[in-house]
């Protein structure tokens, strides 16, 4: 079977190719999000909560469990430029710390919510049938169960069974997860549903693909784009379940700190009008923390999907 | 004809309509119904008919993206309508499909590299290196450039990325391709380019090709026999020149007289059939196509006109043309 190629070409309007670099999908994205300067903006300020967290306490002068009753309630001075809290603690530093286990439970949470959401709606979407209608009511069964009460009840159950504080975290980080990846396997459902009836898969049915490479070359990278986006968004949700549950007193449980937990010890009348120290650092934290996670996920939104333009 | 390469008996797709809470099919649109013909290896088979004729069903039908309700799929002898998916992968690459909109059949996040390479993986023993050799032998062949492999979908015009289809469609060598509209959605100046270069692999790789189209200006260039489809019914098939000369089903008729006439002041008669296409899930009895016929009886109305060898090599199902 030889060809002539100039035979055929004649019917080409040919191979007039600019030289330029491959414009994949992913770098024309990273394109327009560099061009989103409140997106870039909000990546300088987490990465500068990332590095206030994990790198912070290493330029700290004190130490990390040093109680001294004698600094008790410092306002913010030279020596303690936030004061200290009700045990002598720094309060920065305190902050530092809260900062990496409130990061890592976002983190981790999110993880999970990706892992158990994608396969969830991956396979929901794809399989259909009685596969479908099995895992989408049980996810909407897990959607109608109201997270608050789910969450007290767990914290009490952990509590009443004296679980150690350190390894508390885990606990909660697996529990926000597990209660929170609906919503993300819903979307990639349907994401794959419509997928399913593009022409590109007819294709791959037509030469025969096995469902392995239909998911994995060639639906999953396309709904990629959703899972960065939520779960980026996802983040700040997990950060702010877990303020709440510690804030509750539910969650992290001294002497870990978190953020949501030094807001939960600053909460008293007197810590409230007389010492802004205790609480405002940590709230401020939260706020830019979640704020700039949410800017980060709007404007990655914004770039990997070109045609949703608001 | 007992060498056909492709011989397609009574195939029949009825699609369900499913209803209530325990989702039983309540009635069922008979996309395609009893379409039986013959394809002989390096000819091209033009299929024609408005919207909802059943075109597109039958071609997904022969290549299984749909199951065949009934009739049989006889490729070189093997019934394809039998096979289950695993055991019709050998077959897959013996007929392969050309897709209508060059925007959604290539995935957006794979290179065209990537793209024309993947059936090579799945169905030959080729080295990676040897693959993309025969990638960039493939480009060239369909008028791109070779260095064309490491881009991108949308970095392509629609002609460009139907010329993509095509080479991935000719990469495991198929005998027969499957064109399902392959340039209703491109201009009209690209749609002749996109025609000559399939003209020109039919010769090279002596490719059957079975051509859907709804515009008969285009199927009359490639094709060497014509398949006039209506609700699903095949109503009339024949050589190009014959079909075009003497068709003989007033459907036919109708469809030829509404392809425009490019001088003015030629006066032409005109049949303007009235009404839409009946709906599928409830077809008309007798010929389906009685309701709008310009020249219905009353013998229509009540029995299915059969489908016969009118003169040679031109077949139909009339009633006007039926011989006792």
């Amino acid at each position: 079977m030889t060809v002539q190629p100039e035979a055929l070409k004649s019917s080409g309007q040919n191979s007039k190719m600019r030289s330029k670099k491959v414009d994949s999908p992913w770098r024309s994205a990273f394109r327009r999000l560099l061009k989103n300067k409140f997106a870039i903006t909000a990546f300088i300020v987490l990465i500068f909560m990332f590095l206030f967290s994990f790198v912070g306490p290493y330029f700290s002068p004190y130490k990390d469990a040093k109680i001294s009753v004698r600094d008790q309630y410092k306002p913010p001075s030279a020596e303690h430029w936030l004061g200290t809290d009700q045990l002598g603690r720094d309060v920065v530093l305190r902050l530092m710390e809260a900062g990496q286990i409130s990061l890592l439970v976002g983190l981790a949470a999110t993880g999970i919510i990706v892992l158990i959401g994608v396969t969830v709606g991956l396979l929901a979407g794809f399989y259909g049938g009685w596969i479908d209608t099995i895992l989408m009511r049980f996810a909407d069964i897990m959607y109608a169960i109201p997270t608050l009460p789910l969450l007290i009840t767990f914290g009490a159950i952990l509590s009443d069974l004296k679980f150690p504080p350190d390894q508390r975290i885990y606990l909660i980080m697996f529990v926000i997860g597990v209660i929170s990846w609906m919503g993300l396997s819903r979307l990639v459902r349907s994401q794959i549903l419509s997928l399913k009836e593009q022409e590109f898969m007819l294709a791959t049915e037509a030469l025969g693909l096995s469902d392995r490479r239909k998911i994995f070359s060639h639906l999953l990278p396309n709904v990629v784009p959703i899972i960065i986006v939520s779960g980026t968004l996802g983040v700040a949700g997990a950060i702010l379940l877990e303020s709440s549950l510690s804030f509750l007193g539910l969650g992290v449980i001294p002497p870990t700190p978190s953020w949501g937990q030094m807001l939960s010890s600053a909460n008293n009348m007197i810590d409230f009008a007389k010492r802004p120290w205790l609480w405002i650092p940590p709230g401020v934290a939260i706020l830019i923390t979640v704020v700039s996670i949410n800017v980060i996920g709007d404007g990655l939104r914004d770039a990997l999907d070109p045609k949703m333009k608001r | 004809m007992p060498n056909a390469l492709l011989e397609v008996k009574n195939v029949s797709k009825y699609f369900p309509i499913q209803g209530g809470l325990l989702k039983r099919p309540r009635a069922y649109v008979r996309a395609i119904e009893r379409v039986s013909f013959q394809l002989q290896p390096g000819e091209t088979l033009g299929v024609v008919g408005e919207s909802g004729s059943g075109k597109s069903t039958l071609g997904r039908t022969i290549i299984r993206l749909y199951d065949p309700t009934e009739g049989s799929i006889l490729y070189q002898g093997h019934d394809l309508a039998r096979l289950n998916q695993k055991a019709l992968r050998p077959y897959r690459r013996h007929i392969q499909m050309v897709f209508q909109d060059p925007y959604a059949s290539l995935n957006p996040r794979m290179t065209i590299g990537a793209l024309i390479e993947e059936p090579l993986k799945l169905h030959t023993k080729l080295s990676r290196q040897d693959r993309q050799e025969e990638v960039r032998r493939l480009l060239k062949i369909v008028g791109l450039s070779p260095d064309a492999h490491t881009r991108y979908p949308h970095e392509f015009s629609g002609g460009q990325r139907q010329r993509i289809g095509i080479a991935r469609a000719l990469s495991i060598k198929p005998s027969i391709i499957i064109a399902d509209e392959p340039v209703s959605a491109l201009d009209v100046s690209i749609q002749a380019q996109v025609i000559n270069l399939m003209m020109a692999l039919r010769e090279t790789f002596n490719l059957a090709y079975i051509f859907i189209a709804h515009d008969l200006s285009v199927v009359k260039h490639i094709s060497d026999r014509v398949m006039v489809m209506y609700l699903g019914h095949v109503v009339e098939l024949a050589d190009k020149k014959e079909l075009f000369r003497h068709p003989l089903h007033p459907y036919t008729e109708a469809l030829l007289f509404s392809v425009p006439e490019p001088n003015p002041h030629k006066k032409k008669e005109r049949i303007v059939l009235s009404g839409d296409i009946p709906s599928a899930a409830n077809p008309p009895q007798g010929c389906v196509f009685h309701t709008r016929c310009p020249k219905a009886m009353n013998v229509c109305k009540e029995v299915k006109p059969v489908w016969q060898e009118v003169s040679p090599r031109h077949w139909t199902a009339c009633h006007l043309h039926t011989k006792q």
